[in-house]
């Protein structure tokens, strides 16, 4: 029988995963700040959250959108806090990537060297032992440890739940909420009660870790911090000064590592975006670009408020052409292609068969809703004008100015973003025209809007006036790929 | 007031609490009667021999008996939920009932009670623990209550924005 011990790569997996868990719940905790309210159903309907985390109200005479209910963290709880969801996202996946990694070496090691029989119990009588056990800790007294082994019974169970069932759900929860994910597999999403029953569930799961954490510390107090120190750093408990020093310093080790990244997402987020970026965005193009939407929810699960993040033009051009239902409104296609383009309302409408679908919307922030939207398949107008062979992204340039119309944004100028060109031929993505069998709201983007349902919501840019065919990125805004790419620090691919 | 929060930090942490809010009248008002009936059992088992020790003085079961009773009532004021007033003095009688027994038994182990000697410093005692803890999470519940973390039944929150 292998002999239940401390090896060494038990031991550096136990630091190296008090980092990534300390990076994910402070970086979990920004992106719970962009909308830093829970819900249970997908269609996030203002006051029926479950959960608020902040103390801001919106007045209920005036109009407001999610932008406006952002919460500014604080440094230390949150990474790196005030408001910078882009840095949040970066470090939360990056750190998602490691953890995973680590994990799955974690299983691999524990079954191979057969270790896990520290974690998984030789018989039931674990459970009548752990019974005893919690009566002892109930008597103010420590349980002994099981025989042969150096956890006691109700330890050992806790050990296992956490590291077979609580990480595990955490990163399931978690790929639960990914756009990419939802639109290929519905079921999945409808498996943990909809988008914000596993953005609920992951909450969950992150206050359970912090009890874990903090019962987890306390018992270590309680059982004699030197010796268990010592147990984590030599694999036995001997050189105890040297092994508490060895734990100091570790620690302080990524105090420094957490303070190092917070310093750098606030004083220099555009090369955190950039050297993060180079790793999530060929990961997400690996396994997540793939995958491509098949979303079919009923008519009766359509949201009866679909909730909307960003304000429309506040221009006098704009406000004429809504006055006449947009019938002066002409979209204009070009850049690198054989035939620009310009086309009316009208015309878009009698471009082939109508494509309506009714899909779940996820926005950036955390909320989501499902909306039934209709208009024509982006790949037809693609076909129609033909891009040329070194065009590789579509630019969308809007008619809003995000300086004058959105007063709760980061920064100023045209709102835009920038799709790679193969999404614009997913059987899914759609310049819609219309939403819920109605002419498209202009609070939802009219008169024309982008779909395209494997991506996160602020990549499906509103109010739509010019569709350019580029070759690259650069040149346009600070070429990073969006309006908020460029100003909010968010990947220009986001399946997640 | 607010010099010594700010000198003690707990201005901090009062703000820190003022960020969480929950929407959960049902499930607040159902914790809290689980835990006051845990509270009621408990001290019904001792009356009805589970006592730890084989004899003990008429007042002891007297106030066993009047705890369980206040804490049976009090739960069933907690549910009235026509009447806001009698959900109140349900609320606020459970909050008693648990000051009232994690007081009697934090004497009973300190100081002492009368006729009972042997239960001084006898902390190792299971039940005991675990009666304490039940009425402690439930003052608990009540002060999230008072202060509108939670919301209790039947009220219901007020967000409207």
């Amino acid at each position: 029988m292998t002999q239940l011990d401390y090896p060494a790569w038990l031991r550096i997996e136990h630091w190296v995963n008090v980092l990534f868990v300390t990076l994910l719940i402070r970086s979990g905790i920004e992106i719970l700040s962009t909308h830093p309210k829970l819900y249970w159903r997908n269609d996030s309907k203002p006051g029926t959250e479950w959960a608020r985390l902040t103390r801001k109200t919106m007045l209920t005479d005036k109009l407001y959108d999610t932008l406006d209910e952002e919460e500014s963290y604080s440094a230390i709880l949150s990474l790196p806090g005030h408001k910078m969801l882009g840095m949040g996202r970066h470090w939360h996946f990056i750190t998602v990537i490691g953890w995973i990694l680590v994990g799955i070496a974690y299983y691999i090691l524990l079954f191979a060297t057969g270790q896990w029989h520290r974690y998984i119990p030789y018989s039931w009588s674990i459970f009548p032992q752990a019974w005893n056990d919690t009566l002892t800790y109930l008597s103010f007294k420590l349980p002994a440890p099981l025989p042969g082994q150096p956890l006691d019974a109700v330890q050992k169970l806790t050990y296992a739940g956490v590291i077979f069932i609580l990480a595990p759900f955490l990163i399931l929860t978690g790929a639960a909420q990914s756009p990419a994910v939802e639109a290929r597999f519905p079921w999945y999403v409808r498996l943990w009660g909809g988008r914000q029953g596993a953005r609920s569930l992951h909450f969950l799961g992150l206050l359970a870790f912090i009890a874990f954490i903090a019962v987890h510390l306390m018992m270590i107090g309680l059982w004699g911090w030197p010796q268990l120190t010592a147990l984590m750093i030599f694999g036995e408990a001997r050189h105890l000064g040297w092994a508490l020093t060895a734990s100091l310093v570790i620690i302080a080790a990524i105090v420094l590592v957490h303070i190092a990244a917070t310093q750098w997402s606030l004083r220099s987020p555009r090369t955190v975006q950039r050297a993060l970026g180079s790793v999530l965005i060929p990961a997400r193009r690996l396994i997540l670009r793939p995958l491509a939407s098949a979303q079919h929810y009923s008519s009766s699960q359509l949201s009866a408020e679909h909730r909307v993040n960003g304000k429309p033009p506040d221009s006098d051009d704009y406000k004429i052409m809504a006055v006449h239902n947009f019938v002066d409104w002409k979209l204009e296609v070009g850049g690198l292609v054989e035939n620009p383009m310009t086309f009316t309302l009208a015309e878009l409408r009698a471009l082939g068969e109508k494509q309506t679908q009714r899909v779940l919307h996820n926005c950036v922030q955390g909320w989501s809703s499902i909306g039934e939207w209709s208009g024509v398949p982006f790949r037809e107008v693609v076909n129609m004008v033909k891009p040329l062979p070194q065009a590789r992204h579509v630019c969308f340039l809007t008619m809003q100015d995000t300086g004058r119309d959105e007063p709760s944004a980061e920064g100023s100028g045209q709102f835009y973003e920038i799709i790679d060109l193969p999404l614009a031929y997913y059987p899914q993505c759609l310049l819609a025209y219309e939403m819920n069998g109605h002419p498209l709201p202009i609070k939802h983007g009219a008169p024309l809007r982008l779909r395209i349902e494997n991506q996160v919501g602020f990549k499906m840019a509103k109010w739509i006036e010019r569709i350019e065919f580029v070759s690259t990125c650069q040149g346009i805004g600070q070429g990073m790929g969006g309006w908020r790419e460029d100003n909010v620090y968010y990947d220009r691919e986001v399946e997640i | 007031m607010s010099t010594l929060l700010r000198w003690t930090g707990l201005d901090k942490l009062i703000s820190f609490y003022r960020y969480f809010a929950f929407n959960g009248p049902r499930v607040t008002t159902a914790s809290g009667v689980v835990l006051l009936l845990g509270v009621a059992a408990i001290r019904l088992y001792w009356l009805a021999g589970g006592f730890p020790l084989p004899a003990y003085p008429a007042y002891l079961a007297g106030y066993f008996a009047l705890l369980a009773a206040a804490a049976v009532l009090a739960s069933v004021g907690m549910v009235a939920g026509r009447r806001p007033g009698l959900v109140w003095v349900g609320w606020m009688v459970g909050s008693l009932v648990s000051a009232a027994s994690l007081a009697m038994y934090l004497a009973s182990r300190t100081g002492g009670l009368p006729g009972l000697p042997q239960l001084v410093g006898w902390w190792d005692y299971p039940l005991g623990t675990f009666a304490m803890a039940l009425a402690a999470l439930f003052v608990g519940v009540h002060v999230t209550v008072l202060t509108g973390m939670n919301v209790a039944y039947p009220h219901r929150r007020q967000w409207h924005d």
